[in-house]
């Protein structure tokens, strides 16, 4: 864990654009991840906060820019190879295996990382994976649903699995796209509890609607509209900040 | 995918021991046919792997089924026979660098455009044995068949009992394909096919390499494929460019969707059934095409899971349960 002050960065970007034609999603964005901290990017709809998700976590290639993941530039290795650089990543849109058990999904997500494992062996025989997956279910509270077939699962649930997909692989940089977007007010509870025992081993980018619960977790922000940075600092310096409250945060500071 | 209660377990088994019998009461003919049928299970199993288990429908699937059968006639130029124990590994060899190459470049592609790759490749190897001489060109060639032989031992047959040792050995293929396919989609390679085909960008998110992973099936499903092929030259002792060509492969597809796509034993029954059902479509009308068609159709419609849909009665199966894909394995 680093002290104050001294943060390093994991995770940044430089200049990072993504167009899709005419269209700038992300433009010239700069941004830095730092170990022990939790950064939240916030912004109204369209702003292009999943595009940048995607650009970090590797599904779209960037149109300009860098990605220096712990000194090196990553911006042209494939999303799958990211995973095990120890980039993991929730979907706004959840994107589970909804035919497959809950405890299964996760433990797809942990065999992904698993190394020397023999790929021939009965899946049902690796306990050690079955293990990590049951964890990772623990932490976000779905054991007792670890049976069931992920797509009889409620939303709010499924939201949950997401996040224990995520978590199973063990990153070290969460990139997690509107995480409390369809979780009840409990589960929403729960998660908050969640980013802060995991924001002592993780760097997290947590994008998210809701401003209470931004506020409450965010260490650091950056407010983006219409793909470009509109202001980055810490909560109570984004609070103040006019431009910010003119363009999206309305009456809530 | 996988065999789960008792009841489907004793089924099989009774399946395959019925299969056994089968010579023992059939005449030539219908061992022949039975061959026949036991060889187009083993292609149809082939390719559920790819079809049913990863979710990759191939038109081209063919191509490595008559490689195989040709590599047979490849290797007696002389007319002197060779041994089972030589002709089937280099033919399935020959069928797997063949799948190597035609997966290594289709499935860069996905959805309809690796359907239309893979025919077009599937058509490239249909035209090398039609329009050149390497294989006897559009007629065809007779080959030596393979002789179940080993060193200096070799396996004595008449002329009537060749084509049930034949049988037998095409029967001992198929169940130990079936077996090798259950261990496969049952280890952590199996699971990842589950997972592409449940959904693949998830799995690429996960940290997959999913084009590393559906080539491996692709490669496997081939050489699994030649092995149907090799078989059939020891069955036909003939090769011509039909057997590589894409009618096969449509017909694949249709034995597994007439079985079940959400079953290994699906393409094997839908595979059963097709033969028997060409048969006596061809006993009863001459429109034996129409026949089939008009048959596979009724039952993709009336039964979404196909053939291997069809249910025992409860008292029979003590617990039954609902079959196909959405039937979750008992994972963990
Ligand atoms: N694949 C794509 N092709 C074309 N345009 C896209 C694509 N993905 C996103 N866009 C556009 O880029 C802009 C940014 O979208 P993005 O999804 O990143 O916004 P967002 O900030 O995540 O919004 P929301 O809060 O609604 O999730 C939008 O105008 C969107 O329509
Ligand atoms: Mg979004």
């Amino acid at each position: 864990m680093a002290d104050a002050g001294t943060a390093s960065a994991i995770l940044a970007t430089e200049g990072l654009t993504r167009r899709f034609g005419g269209l700038v999603a992300v433009r010239d964005v700069s941004l830095t991840l730092n170990r022990g901290e939790l950064h939240a990017v916030i912004g109204p709809n369209g702003a292009g906060k999943t595009t940048l998700v995607g650009l970090l976590a590797g599904e779209l290639r960037p149109s300009a820019g860098r990605i220096v993941l712990d000194g090196a530039d990553i911006g042209g290795v494939p999303a799958w190879k990211r995973t095990h650089l120890g980039i993991g990543r929730s979907f706004q849109r959840t994107n589970i295996f909804p035919t497959l058990p809950a405890l299964e999904n996760v433990r797809l997500a942990a065999q992904a990382v698993a190394r020397g494992a023999n790929l021939l062996r009965p899946a049902a025989s690796d306990t050690k994976l079955v293990e990590t997956a049951q964890a990772a279910l623990a932490r976000v509270g779905l054991s007792g649903v670890a049976a069931r077939v992920a797509g009889t699962l409620s939303n709010g649930e499924q939201r949950q699995l997401e996040i224990a997909m995520t978590l199973a692989a063990h990153p070290k940089v969460l990139l997690l796209d509107e995480p409390l977007a369809g979780m009840g007010p409990e589960e929403g509870q729960r998660l908050t509890g969640l980013l802060k025992d995991l924001v002592r081993e993780h760097a997290i980018l947590l994008i998210e609607h809701d401003m209470d619960f931004v506020f409450a977790v965010a260490d650091r922000m950056t407010v983006m509209a219409e793909g470009t940075v509109l202001a980055q600092g810490r909560p109570d310096d984004i609070r103040a900040n006019r431009e910010v409250q003119d363009a999206y945060l309305g009456g809530h500071a | 995918m996988l065999p789960q209660s008792l009841g489907s377990k004793i089924a099989l088994a009774a399946g395959a021991l019925l299969l056994a019998l089968l010579p023992l009461f059939a005449s030539p003919y219908y061992v022949e046919l039975g061959s026949y049928a036991l060889i187009a299970a083993m292609l149809a199993l082939s390719l559920q792997l790819l079809v049913g288990a990863t979710g990759i429908v191939s038109l081209g699937h063919a191509a490595f089924y008559g490689l195989a059968a040709y590599t047979v006639y490849f290797l007696t130029p002389d007319g002197a026979p060779r041994s089972i124990f030589v002709t089937l590994p280099l033919a399935v060899l020959a069928s797997g660098l063949l799948a190597l190459l035609v997966g290594a470049l289709s499935l860069r592609t996905r959805g309809f455009f690796l359907l239309m790759v893979t025919l077009a490749f599937g058509q490239m190897v249909f035209f090398v044995f039609h329009d050149t001489k390497i294989g006897g060109g559009t007629d065809g060639a007779f080959l030596t068949r393979p002789i179940i032989a080993l060193f200096d031992w070799q396996l004595p047959l008449t002329r009537r009992q060749r084509p049930i040792a034949v049988y037998y050995v095409a029967l001992v293929l198929l169940v130990a394909m079936y077996l090798f396919l259950v261990m496969l989609l049952r280890s952590l390679f199996g699971r990842v096919l589950e997972g592409i085909r449940v959904n693949e960008h998830r799995m690429a998110a996960l940290g997959y390499s999913t084009y590393r992973y559906k080539l491996a099936a692709f490669v496997v499903a081939g050489m699994l494929a030649g092995v149907a092929g090799h078989m059939w030259a020891m069955h036909r002792g003939f090769v011509n460019p039909e057997l590589v060509g894409w009618h096969r492969s449509a017909e694949a597809l249709l034995m597994i969707l007439l079985g079940g796509l959400g079953t290994l034993h699906g393409p094997i029954l839908g595979a059963l059934a097709f033969t028997g059902l060409g048969e006596i479509a061809q006993l009863l009308t001459e429109r034996k095409l129409l026949v089939e068609g008009a048959v596979v159709l009724f039952v993709v419609l009336a039964l979404p899971q196909g053939l291997s849909g069809l249910r025992l009665p409860r008292i029979l199966t003590r617990k039954a349960e609902p079959a196909g894909r959405l039937e979750p394995e008992p994972h963990g």
